[in-house]
């Protein structure tokens, strides 16, 4: 049964202290049994202290039967309780509540916090409880930021025990550590919030480790001695891993656990268990096994670890032959056993040690994504970088562009030749208006030439016409002249002619008649011949010689004959 | 994978890291550019391929 409390905030060590307990649920103060420590912050109703007793423990006064209370707390409390009490004689009524048993007086109920004060106050009455001294081994220990919580146990039973901050520093001459044998003296005291009895201690004595925790205590020593926890030793984790091996129980919560997570972080590591005994008599042979195992096959990191448990569960880990197995590795080994605050052996050997296999699974595969991420936000950076680089020599490129098409030639071409043909029509203008010029002046020239020459022409003819008029006249009058001056030579031409005509016929006559007289033939007639040789005429007789053929000619034929006898006249023969 | 072995993630990483550092220098030439924009693009597409591979299962060695 619960009573619950009012009670502030800067009181709350001291309810807690009183064994008042916090509802983090329903966020309210409450306590199992009502005493009357815890009293001063109960707000509900009176009856139900008194039935439960608790009025007679108030009547009979705290003070009186611990002496630990003050007597002004005492006073308040009365004060209180005797409100409250007036409060509820006026509430009675109202704490009547009908239920299918019958009706209910709340009244009649005590509160847990009246409850959980009786029991202080009984611990409080028994001198044995107020002064009790008790031996046995720590555990539970995981050390102290503030007060210092922890059990002390033997073979069969377990003890809770508290220590403030202040006593801790003055009675403390050695280190609390789980394992050690202690002797303690303190008082019991019911811790009201959760409801456990514990020993407040005053005094703690260090009687000797126990025998499980010397020798685990010694072996430590030993191989830390050896350097089996050196941090030089130990291997980085791979970033990327590829296969990571996994030495655990394949039935336990842990290759769950790493699976999971391992999964989500990086599905495309390779997972591979070996299977092992993670407690009991196999556990250390087949844990060795496995990390040679898997230490001879290449994988990128092992993790070798299980869920939490008791010291006896995890008591395989801390074996001697397990921790030389991992120191001997060459892979990188992660272990997770056990849990925070709680370390065995291998968590020194181990070149990384987390609390549980799931953070061992974050340990060896980093999370993919983070990288794919990285790998991507490059990709894009370069691409955007790119991007803007081509921009920025695009826009150079436009701008001159732009200037080169102010500085177009062909532009500049086609001014230059709208300039020229400009030119040229002028040109062309001017020289058909020249030329019309000179035309004109030409025509008006040869008009003028063609009067002059007419006009020469004319003056020509007529002066030729005179001429030639004037030559004619002279002509006729010449040739009259010659004509008669012929006429006259002709007529005495004549009259010369005749007269020599008839003298020359005369002179003709007479030579004709006297040459008839000296022809040849007519000498042939009268008797003469020609006589020849070889064609010639024989003029002497010299010309031929007895025995020549000669020719004589008469004039009716030839005579041939021979030359017989040659004579020759002693003078000149005459005809 | 084997022939991926002897590709260093990390290495990629870093050079990606300069590359882009260095591509969002302002005067940096094109032809470098160019080829700076390559080497990365193709090393990202290395590097994602070497992140992200076939989806693995659990083995389990000594059944």
């Amino acid at each position: 049964m619960s009573i619950r409390l009012s009670v502030p905030y800067r009181e709350k060590d001291e309810a807690k202290a009183l064994g008042a307990k916090w509802n983090p649920l329903g966020k309210y103060w409450y306590c199992e049994v009502l005493n009357e420590g815890l009293m001063r912050w109960y707000r509900g109703p009176r009856a139900e202290a008194e039935t439960e007793g608790i009025r007679i423990a108030f009547d009979d006064d705290g003070n009186v039967i611990d002496g630990n209370l003050t007597p002004d707390t005492t006073d308040n409390e009365a004060g209180n309780v005797t409100d409250i009490e007036n409060e509820n004689e006026q509430n009675d009524e109202e704490n009547i509540f009908l239920t299918a048993n019958g009706p209910i007086n709340l009244a009649e109920y005590s509160s847990v916090s009246a409850v959980s004060d009786m029991i202080t106050a009984k611990y409080n009455s028994i001198p044995e409880f107020r002064r009790i001294m008790v031996r046995g081994e720590v555990t539970n220990f995981s050390g102290h930021t503030t007060h210092y919580y922890f059990d002390i146990k033997d073979d069969s039973a377990i003890l809770k025990c508290f220590m403030y901050e202040d006593v801790g520093q003055n009675v403390l001459d050695f280190e609390l550590a789980n394992g050690q044998q202690v002797a303690v003296i303190g008082f019991m005291d019911l811790y009201k919030p959760t409801g456990k009895s514990q020993i407040k201690v005053t005094r703690i004595a260090n009687i000797g480790d126990g025998a499980a925790m010397l020798a685990y205590i010694r072996l430590k020593e030993r191989l830390e001695a050896e350097g089996l926890f050196s941090q030089d030793h130990k291997k980085p984790i791979p970033k990327y891993p590829e296969k990571v091996g996994i030495i655990t129980s394949k039935s336990g919560q842990a290759i769950k656990d790493i699976c999971k997570v391992a999964g989500k972080r990086n599905p495309y590591v390779q997972l591979e268990l070996y299977h092992v005994n993670v407690q009991g008599r196999n556990a250390v042979n087949t844990i060795v096994s496995g990390i040679r195992y898997m230490d001879a096959r290449g994988y990128d990191t092992i993790i070798v670890g299980r869920g939490g448990g008791s010291d006896e569960e995890l008591m395989a880990y801390n074996d001697e032959a397990i921790a030389r197995a991992v120191y001997e590795a060459r892979t990188p080994i992660v272990s997770a056993v056990g849990h925070e605050g709680h370390w065995t052996l291998i968590d020194y050997v181990a070149d990384k040690r987390v609390a549980t296999p799931s953070e061992a699974a974050e340990e060896a595969v980093p999370d993919i994504m983070v990288h794919v991420n990285k790998v991507m936000f490059f990709a894009k950076g370069i691409r955007v970088n790119m991007l803007n680089k081509l921009e920025q020599r695009k826009h150079i490129l436009n701008e001159r562009k732009a200037e080169l098409e102010k500085n177009n030639p062909e532009i500049k071409l086609k001014e230059q030749k709208a300039k020229l043909e400009f030119l040229l029509k002028q040109i062309n203008d001017s020289m058909a208006r020249i030329a019309e010029e000179k035309k004109n002046h030409l025509i008006l020239l040869s008009e003028r030439i063609n009067n002059n020459i007419i006009s020469i022409v004319k003056d020509r003819r007529s002066r030729f016409d005179q001429l030639s008029e004037k030559l004619d006249n002279n002509m006729i009058r010449i040739v009259k002249e010659k004509r008669s001056c012929y006429d006259q030579l002709l007529e005495r031409l004549d009259r010369n002619m005749l007269s020599l005509y008839k003298e020359k016929k005369h002179r003709f006559e007479i030579l004709v008649e006297k040459l008839n007289g000296l022809s040849p033939t007519a000498k042939l007639v009268r008797g003469f011949g020609y006589i020849s040789h070889d064609g010639k005429a024989v003029t002497t007789v010299d010309d031929v010689k007895a025995g020549d053929s000669i020719v004589m000619r008469i004039h009716d034929g030839e005579i041939c004959a021979d030359v017989t006898n040659v004579n020759k006249n002693n003078t000149d023969a005459k005809l | 994978m084997e022939e991926n072995k002897d590709f260093n993630v990390d290495e990629a990483l870093a050079r990606l890291e300069v590359i882009n550092n260095r591509l969002s220098e302002k005067d940096v030439p094109l032809a470098e550019s160019l080829e700076l924009y390559k080497e990365g693009t193709e090393l990202a597409a290395k590097c994602q391929e070497h992140l992200v591979g076939v989806e693995k299962q659990l083995n389990i060695i000594n059944e």
